[in-house]
């Protein structure tokens, strides 16, 4: 082979060549440049017949000094502008980054699937990372947003407590506290109280239920926030007998008013009573994330309950940081200042920062998400890297060719670097489309409680993101193949002439599908975990018959009295249960899962015995009919009955798990409780019913007759038609009976017990997607590194055939290598599976983190995903025709 | 080599690049050759002046792929360069007219 003929194919005197053959240091490169003008000197010596001893010593002479020469250059060389010297980097750099494009497009397979792979990773990553972003890390828009706290009361004492454990770290605070920690806490300024509260606006179309808040005239300095017009509340109007003032929120004014700046000053009908529009507020604003901005805002501590209970608490509570102040400090003192104003040592105080605390019960789940986002792309490089370096032995030929005109490795290292940034980036642009679908569908499907979830976008916070992640990935799935073609490109590819690829390389290979089949395992087990249990939280029994439920919550008018209450909802009852299609009809203060409950400390007779201290139990106020509508079992004595009326001898019924707690499980028929501040006879026991949450434990709960404690809140369920029918013919009835009533909320029950869980399902789903698209990408990765073992034993297998060796045996040959893999990588992805399903722990329901069957069931479908990923080359390897494959194609 | 061998030498290359891109033996070889080696220089010396015009900007060097397929330096003309080509040669010609009038009147 004529040297001509061996470059033949790598360019010509007309282009330049590709840097990785220009070598790299200056030295080396005048060293270069002189050798090769004596180099053609000694060769057109020896052309004339020279000798080729004296034909390089005359070509030595003709040049003068070598060694002089070259020092001077160097010297020229060293004084090269930087200016220069940079262009010059950059022209480097243009040049791999165009040669890159050019490799790329020529290999179009595989980078269509290395850019598919990588974008969905990325694009998921990205999706994830802009929710992240939205609800934990974007500063709310406030002024000095790292300075506003949440101030709330907490009872360290309650955490075990299944009633009351809620406000163990949480609970709001009371106008007492309130006063207390406004004029004596220093490290607070500022500090404001809000409530979210119902009311109901006087309107054409007849009353209209709307949300509003009420807040503080503390509440905007805090916030350090302005009125849009108008001004905002003075300090004094959040009092006892304060003026009817209210504010309108900029999108109130601008969708309701028109944006008509009259308002201002104009009066309303707000729940019956005149208030006067005071201003509006600026566009954007808005204290709780989790639930729809309110239209109205009003003042708060206007209610004689805020004063005359003391014990009241229903507010929430914020303040600004004092300047100097520590959140810590300011914890401490609240805690010093709120014990001694209750008297109570069991109280103390947390001075969070604001978007800490609204995202508290967010941010679990949410790093749940980002560990299994961060193993898809993870494993999206791995895949990568695999098919990359499946390419790089199918670059020996160009790889050696460089490496044998003088280009280092890290020449070569840099080329195929430059190569996977290009990759990535292009990745980063199909990413960015795929994460825009996949937040349309996260931020559509999204529990209402997640805080920030509605602002969520791809803007350039998100993008910045999704570049560094794409360099990020294309420099890990690029250094690997890098390393091993860098290593090899000078050690061995020299060598290579048939086309084998090198031992290395296949070392790093099954190392790589290993560690993916390893990732996957993780992924795969935590998504089964979460499915399971869900499925588990799903099958619970909630203690009733859910199934053709409906519930209707309605709010009565504040004037009525109790025996109005009485009759009105008797009457709806009675013609609800008349309807066409209607089995059964009832009515309770309030209805499971539609929201709401209560808890009191309920007191047993225990007949001069030493029992403990009255402890908090749910109550529930229902009519004589609604454990036999809702489907509860009574265990013991007997349900209500109409006569369990009004006037007549106060009664109870206890559930399951009130006599378990306070009775020691011994019937309580008969036995007395006091419940706000009545004796009462106990009559029966009802099964225990899930209320607010499938997963939550079993509540002690002691049932009410509603006629005996009538109240302006009432739910009315029925059982038979569906919800559709229900809520307009409710509608209908109150109409007529009492217009002034409105309906809250109106649900079918299955619905709403769905919705209990539905952030458990989002997460699910979503680990779940990620866990298929892992598989997915396995299988595609297998099945590349099982194609190209199909092809490089071709010759192999062709003699294998050739001498008698069935098909069946080629194919179990070459699956008994994937199955080395699939064991060894499933090895190593046991412990990881465990350590991922100790970390979801929390979110499992009665399921065990290590659970064998999860684990068993990940490995077989891994073992399966593998069995075909490679039994389909593995297959076709076997059909070879040995004439054909050894005749040397 | 004193300052009119180097302005000349540096004429000379740039005549020479006017035809394309050209490593330094390929320019040495021509100045031999055309010059029917009146102009001869120790090889080596011709690099630094290549250097020192790179450096000027007059022309620009890449590495390409030689006739028999070794990499080497190719240097080329700029639009720098192709200027300074045109003035100093019409610079040269007066400057030769000049000294042939003096050398010989009679002409």
């Amino acid at each position: 082979m004529s040297d001509h003929d061996r470059y033949d194919d790598t360019g010509d005197t007309t282009r330049p060549l590709p840097p990785e053959v220009i070598p790299p240091s200056m030295d080396r490169r005048v060293a270069n440049e002189l050798a090769f003008h004596i180099d053609m000197r000694t060769r057109e010596l020896m052309a004339r017949g020279v000798p080729a001893s004296e034909a390089r010593r005359q070509a030595a002479e003709r040049f003068g000094d070598l060694e002089r020469v070259a020092a001077e250059l160097n010297r020229l060389e060293r004084r090269t502008d930087r200016t220069v010297r940079r262009t010059r980097y950059i022209a480097e750099l243009a040049h791999d980054w165009r040669f890159a494009l050019r490799m790329i497009a020529r290999r179009r397979t595989f980078s269509a699937v290395a850019i598919a792979t990588l974008g969905l990773g990325i694009g998921a990553a990205t999706a994830i990372y802009s929710v992240v972003d939205s609800v934990l890390l974007r500063p709310l828009p406030f002024e000095e947003p790292d300075r506003v706290a949440a101030v709330w009361i907490t009872q360290p004492g309650l955490s075990n407590d299944p009633v009351l454990s809620w406000l163990a770290n949480a609970t709001p605070m009371g106008a007492r506290e309130y006063n207390a920690l406004r004029t004596d806490a220093r490290t607070l300024r500022d500090l404001a109280l809000w409530s979210p509260a119902s009311i109901t606006l006087a309107t054409d179309d007849g009353p209209e239920r709307l949300e509003a808040v009420r807040v503080t005239s503390s509440l905007l300095p805090a916030l350090r926030v302005r009125p849009a017009l108008g001004r905002g509340f003075a300090p004094g109007e959040d009092a006892l007998g304060g003026p009817r003032v209210a504010l309108v929120s900029w999108d109130a004014w601008t969708t309701r008013y028109g944006g008509d700046s009259t308002l201002v000053g104009r009066s309303l009908l707000l729940s019956g009573r005149p208030y006067t529009i005071i201003g509006v507020l600026p566009p954007g604003l808005r204290i709780d994330r989790t639930s729809d901005p309110p239209p109205f805002w009003l003042p708060a501590l206007q209610d004689s309950s805020d004063i005359a209970e003391r014990r009241n608490r229903y507010y929430r509570a914020l303040a600004r940081l004092a300047p100097g102040a520590t959140f810590a400090d300011a914890s401490q003192e609240a805690a010093t200042i709120v014990r001694a104003v209750t008297a109570d040592t069991a109280l103390s105080a947390r001075v969070e920062q604001w978007q800490t605390d609204e995202s508290r019960s967010a941010r679990g789940p949410l790093f749940v998400l980002v560990g299994a986002v961060g193993l898809l792309l993870l494993i999206a490089c791995v895949n990568t890297a695999i098919l990359q370096l499946g390419e790089a032995a199918g670059r020996a030929r160009e790889m050696t060719t460089r490496a044998a005109l003088g280009a280092g490795s890290g020449r070569l290292v840099r080329q195929l670097l430059v190569e996977s940034i290009a990759i990535a980036l292009a990745s980063a642009m199909l990413g960015t489309a795929i994460a825009r679908a996949i937040i349309r569908g996260l931020v559509a499907a999204a529990p209402a409680r997640l805080p920030g979830i509605d602002s969520v976008a791809l803007d350039g916070r998100v993008l910045a993101f999704t570049v560094a992640c794409a360099t990020l990935t294309g420099l890990l799935f690029g250094i690997v193949p890098a390393i091993v073609t860098g290593r090899t490109g000078i050690a061995s590819l020299v060598r290579l002439g048939a086309g084998q690829s090198g031992r290395s390389t296949r070392r790093v290979q099954r190392l790589l599908v290993a560690s993916q089949l390893a990732l996957s395992m993780v992924l795969l087990v935590e998504a089964v975990l979460l499915g399971r249990s869900l499925q588990a939280l799903s099958a619970v029994d909630p203690g009733f018959r859910p199934v053709g439920l409906t519930a209707v919550s309605v709010a009565l008018p504040s004037d009525v009295d109790d025996d109005r209450v009485r009759t009105l909802v008797a009457d709806v009852v009675r013609r609800l249960a008349a309807l066409p299609g209607v089995e059964r009809a009832s009515a309770a203060q309030q209805i499971p899962f539609l929201g709401g409950a209560s808890s009191s400390a309920l007191e047993i007779d225990r007949a001069g015995a030493v029992g403990p201290a009255p402890r908090h139990t749910q109550q529930r106020y229902v009519d004589a009919g609604y454990f036999e509508t809702l489907g509860v079992r009574v265990l013991e004595g007997r349900p209500f009955t109409a006569d369990d009326r009004a006037g007549g001898e106060p009664v109870a019924i206890v559930s399951a798990a009130e006599v378990g707690r306070d009775f020691g499980g011994r019937s309580p028929l008969g036995k007395r409780v006091k419940h706000q501040g009545i004796w009462r006879r106990v009559v029966g026991v009802v099964a225990d019913t899930k209320y607010r949450g499938l997963a939550r434990e079993d509540e002690a709960t002691v049932y009410i007759p509603f006629e005996q404690y009538p109240s302006g809140a009432a739910s009315f369920v029925a059982r038979g038609p569906s919800s559709a029918t229900v809520e307009p013919a409710i509608r209908a009835i109150l109409r007529e009976l009492e217009p002034r009533a409105t309906v809250l909320q109106s649900a079918s029950v299955p619905m709403l017990i769905e919705k209990s869980f539905a952030a458990e399902r989002y997460r699910t789903v979503i680990v779940g997607v990620f866990g298929v698209m892992a598989a997915l990408l396995t299988a595609v990765g297998l099945y590349g590194v099982s194609a190209r073992a199909a092809a490089r034993r071709n010759r192999e297998i062709g003699i294998r055939i050739a001498l008698g060796g069935t098909s069946a045996r080629v194919v179990r040959l070459l699956l008994g290598d994937a199955m080395t893999g699939v064991a060894a990588g499933l090895a190593v992805g046991l412990p990881g599976a465990l350590l991922a399903g100790r970390l979801v722990r929390p979110y499992l329901f009665r399921i065990g983190p290590g659970d064998p069957a999860s684990l068993a069931a990940v490995g077989a479908l891994l073992v399966a995903v593998t069995a075909i990923a490679s039994f389909l080359p593995a297959r076709t390897a076997g059909r070879a025709n040995p004439a054909a494959v050894l005749r040397g194609e | 080599m004193n300052d009119r061998l180097r302005g000349t030498l540096e004429l000379l290359v740039l005549r020479t690049l006017a035809w394309g891109p050209r490593h330094g033996y390929a320019i040495a070889r021509w100045l031999e050759d055309t010059t029917s080696a009146a102009l001869r220089v120790e090889d080596g010396s011709l690099y630094p002046a290549l250097y020192r015009m790179e450096q000027r900007g007059w022309i620009q060097s890449d590495w390409r792929r030689s006739e028999l397929g070794r990499p080497a330096k190719f240097y080329r003309l700029t639009a720098a360069g192709r200027r300074q080509l045109k003035k100093e040669t019409t610079e040269w010609r007066a400057f030769a007219a000049a000294v042939a009038t003096v050398l010989e009147p009679s002409l």
